[in-house]
């Protein structure tokens, strides 16, 4: 499929550097299109890797939990998803990943500062740790760093 | 005839200030402009000249107006309240002109105040453009400034009236207020967060007492002139809380670059001069949680941006600032 969805991005930001931005007037405006730019720039660079992103997610999030609530810790809602989800659905993904993200960020006030679940914690913090190393979009602030 | 919303910033700027002044004052007003610096407000300078009986008056204003959408919900009366009660110390604030609490003139809430000389540096300390003996004095300026807003008389100022004391709670009062807009603008589940939050409930330290708090204290909210520090900026955050919120907030190690000067003017030089000016003692356990906090709330105006980036209300992309949470991780030693 030509252009391909990075190939059309790359041409959009084509377009707004070379024929939309030198007509900008205004340093607040000419800063809000900088700031398109290199949104459009990163995406470009980064967006074909989300679908194997939220597979690997859900698969080792899903272990996660699982895992939790082997030990006996109880559960906001059922791990197993009610219906099996397509390779590439990029929708059903991120609503799966929602889903088991939901499931984590409920039960981690049952397993902080706790003895008996310190290894669970543990690997918990080093799936979000791993997560956000792979996680596939960055910020592209164009102001100093707060 | 025009359509009331559609009147630009300009023309209601001008009629919102002829309407402070007397009627033959022969306002004029310089262009308008929008300044790109700022995430929470927008900023517009312009200078107005008018007539005072019969003398010519020159002042150069900024309008500070909320904007559509922000990465922080504050409380306009709350911070003009903060600055005009300031203008009875000697901490270098913003003077407040005219006030719009409404936006009935300005559409938002917005406030006229005094243009003051000097430039905003955020790194006017670890830049080359001073030399080192001139950047550690000015360094000094900074946590002196600070410290001397720990130090003021808040009660006795009247600023009791406007902003909560949380007494010996500062930890748990700031922790309840962040968790409070995580929860308003989170639009996903965030495991990477309730880590943090967790670990921050568990561990909330008691206050020594309830001081000024500005929020947000750093070299790019504020101005330097010349080789000192003339005037501190954004009192939007303001509150009363932990003396030590300040301090962690400006030993972050995410921002050591704004606040620090390698191998000279480092955490441990920061912490002995604050707390030699305030008199206040530093648990290093405490300032850690408070440099925990001050990520957390960091990644909180983060994902703000993006509530109001999804909303369409943000004039700039914003994504998930998950980065910060290794970093607190790391703080945290998890």
């Amino acid at each position: 499929m030509r252009p391909t969805l990075a190939e059309q991005l790359r041409g959009l930001r084509h377009i707004l550097d070379h024929v939309v931005a030198p007509e900008v007037q205004g340093d607040y405006a000419q800063q809000s299109l900088l700031g398109v730019s290199r949104t459009l720039e990163m995406l470009e660079q980064r967006a074909g890797a989300v679908g194997l992103f939220l597979e690997w997610d859900n698969r080792e999030t899903h272990a996660i939990v699982e895992s939790i609530s082997a030990h006996g810790i109880s559960l906001a809602q059922p791990v197993d998803p009610i219906t099996p989800i397509m390779t590439g659905d990029l929708v059903a993904l991120d609503g799966e990943n929602e889903r088991l993200r939901g499931i984590l960020a409920a039960v981690i006030p049952a397993i902080t500062d706790r003895a008996e679940t310190h290894d669970l914690h543990a690997a918990v913090v080093a799936h979000l740790r791993e997560r956000v190393a792979r996680y596939p979009y960055a910020s592209t602030g164009t102001l100093p760093s707060r | 005839m025009t359509d009331e919303a559609e009147i630009p910033v300009t023309e209601r700027l001008y009629r919102f200030v002829a309407a402070q002044l007397p009627a033959d004052s022969r306002l004029e007003l310089s262009p308008v402009q929008r300044m790109s610096v700022g995430l929470s407000r927008e900023n517009w300078v312009f200078d107005a000249v008018w007539l005072d009986k019969g003398e010519a008056v020159e002042e150069q204003l900024i309008l500070r107006r909320d904007p559509e959408g922000s990465v922080l919900s504050t409380e306009r009366h709350v911070e003009v309240a903060v600055l005009r009660a300031l203008e009875h110390t000697k901490i270098p604030a913003p003077r407040v002109r005219w006030f719009d609490e409404r936006g009935t003139a300005l559409v938002r809430p917005s406030v006229v105040m005094l243009r003051e000389r000097g430039e905003c540096e955020y790194f006017c300390l670890t830049s080359d453009a001073r030399p080192l003996d001139v950047r550690v004095a000015l360094a000094h300026e900074f946590v002196d400034t600070l410290a001397e807003i720990a130090r003021v008389d808040w009660r006795g100022l009247g600023l009791g009236e406007v902003l909560a004391d949380p007494g010996a709670h500062g930890a748990v009062a700031a922790l309840d207020h962040w968790e409070g807009e995580l929860r308003r603008v989170q639009r996903e589940p965030l495991p990477e967060m309730e880590v943090v939050l967790a670990w921050l409930r568990n561990r909330a330290p008691d206050a020594q007492a309830a001081v000024l708090v500005h929020g947000d204290f750093k070299p790019g909210n504020a101005l330097v002139l010349g080789d000192h520090l003339a005037l501190v900026l954004d009192w939007e955050t303001a509150h009363i809380g932990d003396p030590l919120e300040d301090l962690g907030w400006i030993t972050n190690p995410v921002r050591q670059r704004e606040h620090q000067i390698p191998d000279v003017w480092e955490r441990a030089q920061i912490v002995e001069r604050w707390s030699e000016r305030t008199g206040y003692a530093v648990d290093p356990a405490e300032l850690l949680w408070w440099n925990v906090l001050a990520n957390f709330k960091l990644a909180v105006i983060g994902l703000t941006g993006v509530a109001e980036f999804i909303d369409l209300h943000m004039d700039r992309p914003y994504n998930a600032p998950l980065s910060l949470c290794r970093i607190m991780y790391d703080l945290m030693g998890v």
